[in-house]
């Protein structure tokens, strides 16, 4: 069924598509926002650490849902295997009004000026399709601070002597009292010469746009806030943009395809309600926000004879070069007892090997850890201490209040064969074929990655450990919560899929607003570049087809 | 624990349970060719050495299905049948559910909320 026609229709509600929506109702026009997932509040935060975003194994309670949604992974053995949302290899964030935002640990990272030019600084490796940002800090500089003010950053940045410049400080001061780890962690760094700083958080340290402070709960990182003092899409751009009246947010509404004139000119999207009915919703502009993985899926499935291999895909681009982040780093054991139950729990922060590792390209942010559930412990353990028995009792008896974890994302080097396809069999209960995952991470990423670790160990050593172990990473499929690269920004039509203003290259009207679009997903949870650039293509979308509005 | 394990074979893990009755069989077994005795009825030492083999053997997957089980009964939410009375969060010192009302509540000095020095 056809339904009158608006200016804008942009699919999903996560980090990108709420601000898009929101820059195009201020510029006046009307506007459809589809969720596929449903909108949760403050009230339906459950602190169960069996079923969350972050451990899921019984589920998520922030979508998908656990039957009619899987996505097909291809290990490195080859082997295809089908996949359920509450399984690690899924690569899930979340389906809901929000997305990740309204369950993430909200760490509001820029991207530094380096990140964005990565080829030109280091060179690409053998294997990697890593290049430059068509874009660059300075342009996204203004957006990073509109996001920093209108939905809300805690934290405090000054002392990081490797961010990019910035005009304006942070709206809110950290959080206080920080906690015990970042006392301990703050001397052990300064011991070896480092810089910690106070993490920039998507979290009120003090009430702001009138929702509280965050209490200190223990249960932050997988779970809804329970006092609302996250920040996420759902309780900031969107609401108010809601209020207007130009924007109709549809929820449980699953995109099928865009839909394509016999012009090439894209005329809505196809979808179903949350009774299968199919719908058409005819939009001058169509912005796809779906995830690296959903989006791409979806600009595939949008197939056409005009498009035969999918949109922006005219040179086999789109799904390639997904990544993520790779984490690495090291446990500290204490003589003393570290832990606090002061929530969050990861506060400190050090950019010192974001970049100039000796002979490696990149590396990432260092990072305490947000608090440990007891269940989220249990494979925290040094390679010595067996898995299960008296030993292991004992040991996690010991270590569980007097462990603290260092850890950080590794930038990852883009591969061309680390992609997203369409299953040829698997279908979603819509019967749409579902995103196919396959394709190793770069033999370099993984050696950054051990070298960060490595940074992790002597930084708890610094701190006063009695005893540190690794946390390493595997060579396995990317993607991940931090998700990326999939429908890559480019001058170039023959090597990207969207333009720098993130326009789908063969298309007049599509764009993409995720961090799909993401050349090269930073040493940083990539959050707040995202909301970013969701911000400045806003802008520009308002701008270009001004005219074309009737 | 056992009470988590039995409770999510008829929930979301009813897909592991041709799983669960293989290994048991398996671990049966196994108990039969060395003590003749089923593995229950073993006594803790034997017990352990066979669940020792058994988890570097080619029932290695199975095991640690089981144990990943086991762990989240043994440190999980109660409220899915493992946990009792959070007897494992006691054990390691993690303090109590602080009582907070939704939307209203206080940010206390965590010593106040018992349990942690």
């Amino acid at each position: 069924m056809a339904l009158p026609i608006v200016d804008a229709v942009v699919v999903g509600a996560g980090a990108g598509g709420p601000v898009v929506a929101q820059e195009l109702v201020r510029a006046g026009w009307r506007v459809v926002l589809l969720e596929r997932g449903k909108w949760n509040t403050p009230w339906d935060c459950l602190k169960d650490d069996l079923r969350n975003q972050r451990n899921p194994n019984l589920g998520n309670p922030f979508g998908p849902e656990d039957e009619g949604n899987p996505r097909v992974v291809v290990g490195l053995d080859g082997k295809a295997v089908v996949t359920a949302p509450y399984e690690g290899a899924y690569s899930n964030n979340a389906a809901c009004v929000g997305g990740g935002t309204l369950s993430y640990g909200a760490m509001a990272w820029r991207f530094q000026p380096t990140d964005f030019r990565m080829a030109s600084k280091y060179g690409v490796p053998q294997g990697s399709t890593l290049a430059d940002w068509p874009i660059t800090y300075d342009e996204l500089e203004p957006y990073y601070e509109k996001a920093e003010w209108e939905l809300g950053v805690s934290g405090d940045v000054s002392n990081d002597p490797f961010k990019g410049p910035r005009k304006k400080a942070l709206p809110m001061p950290p959080v206080t009292p920080e906690g015990r780890e970042f006392e301990i962690l703050d001397k052990g760094a300064h011991k070896l010469g480092l810089h910690p700083f106070h993490i920039p958080m998507l979290r009120n340290s003090v009430p702001y746009n009138g929702r509280p402070a965050c209490m200190r709960c223990r249960w932050c990182v997988g779970f809804a806030c329970e006092v609302d003092a996250k920040n996420g899409t759902q309780n900031t751009v969107l609401p108010v943009a809601l209020k207007t009246g130009l924007l109709e947010l549809r929820t449980e509404c699953m995109t099928r395809e865009v839909m394509v004139d016999e012009h090439g000119r894209a005329s809505g999207v196809r979808y179903f309600d949350r009774e299968g009915r199919t719908w058409e919703q005819p939009a001058r502009v169509v912005v796809v926000s779906g995830g690296a993985i959903e989006s791409a899926r979806l600009l595939l499935n949008s197939a056409t004879s005009k498009f035969p291999n999918g949109l922006g895909n005219r040179y086999d681009w789109v799904g390639r070069n997904l990544q993520g982040h790779t984490y690495s780093g090291a446990w500290g054991m204490f003589d003393e007892i570290v832990y606090d139950d002061i929530g969050p729990g990861a506060t400190i922060a050090i950019s010192d090997f974001n970049h100039g590792n000796p002979g490696l390209r990149g590396g990432g942010a260092l990072c305490n850890e947000f608090i440990r559930l007891p269940y989220q412990f249990v494979g925290s353990k040094p390679p010595e201490v067996p898995r299960w028995g008296q030993a292991y009792k004992d040991w996690i008896r010991q270590a569980y209040r007097r462990t603290i974890s260092v850890m950080g994302p590794t930038q990852e080097m883009p591969v061309f064969d680390s992609r997203i396809q369409l299953d040829p069999q698997v279908r979603d209960k819509h019967g749409i074929p579902v995103a196919r995952i396959s394709g190793p991470r770069h033999p370099e990423t993984l050696e950054i990655s051990n070298v960060q670790a490595k940074h992790a160990e002597d930084w708890l050593k610094a701190a006063g450990a009695v005893k540190t172990w690794l946390k390493l990473s595997g060579p396995g499929t990317s993607g991940g919560q931090h998700q990326a690269g999939t429908c890559r920004m480019g001058n170039d039509p023959k090597t990207s899929v969207v333009d720098r203003d993130c326009r789908v290259h063969d298309l007049e009207n599509v764009y993409v607003v995720d961090a799909s679009v993401n050349v090269t997903n930073g040493g940083f949870n990539p959050v707040l570049t995202i909301m970013a650039n969701a911000y400045r293509v806003g802008e520009k979308i308002a701008q270009t087809h001004a005219k074309a509005r009737g | 624990m056992v009470r988590y394990i039995d409770i999510q074979l008829t929930r979301l893990y009813k897909r592991h349970r041709k799983a669960y009755s293989r290994a048991i069989t398996a671990l049966d077994a196994l108990a039969y060719s060395r003590h003749s005795s089923n593995f229950a009825a073993l006594p803790f030492d034997e017990r352990t050495a066979l669940l020792t083999s058994f988890e570097k053997g080619e029932n290695g997957k199975a095991f640690n299905m089981v144990l990943d089980h086991t762990l989240q009964g043994y440190f999980g939410s109660p409220r899915h049948g493992g946990n009792k009375d959070y007897a494992s969060w006691r054990m390691l010192g993690v303090p109590p559910m602080p009582v907070r009302g939704r939307l209203q509540y206080s940010l206390e000095d965590p010593a106040s909320r018992g349990g942690l020095s």
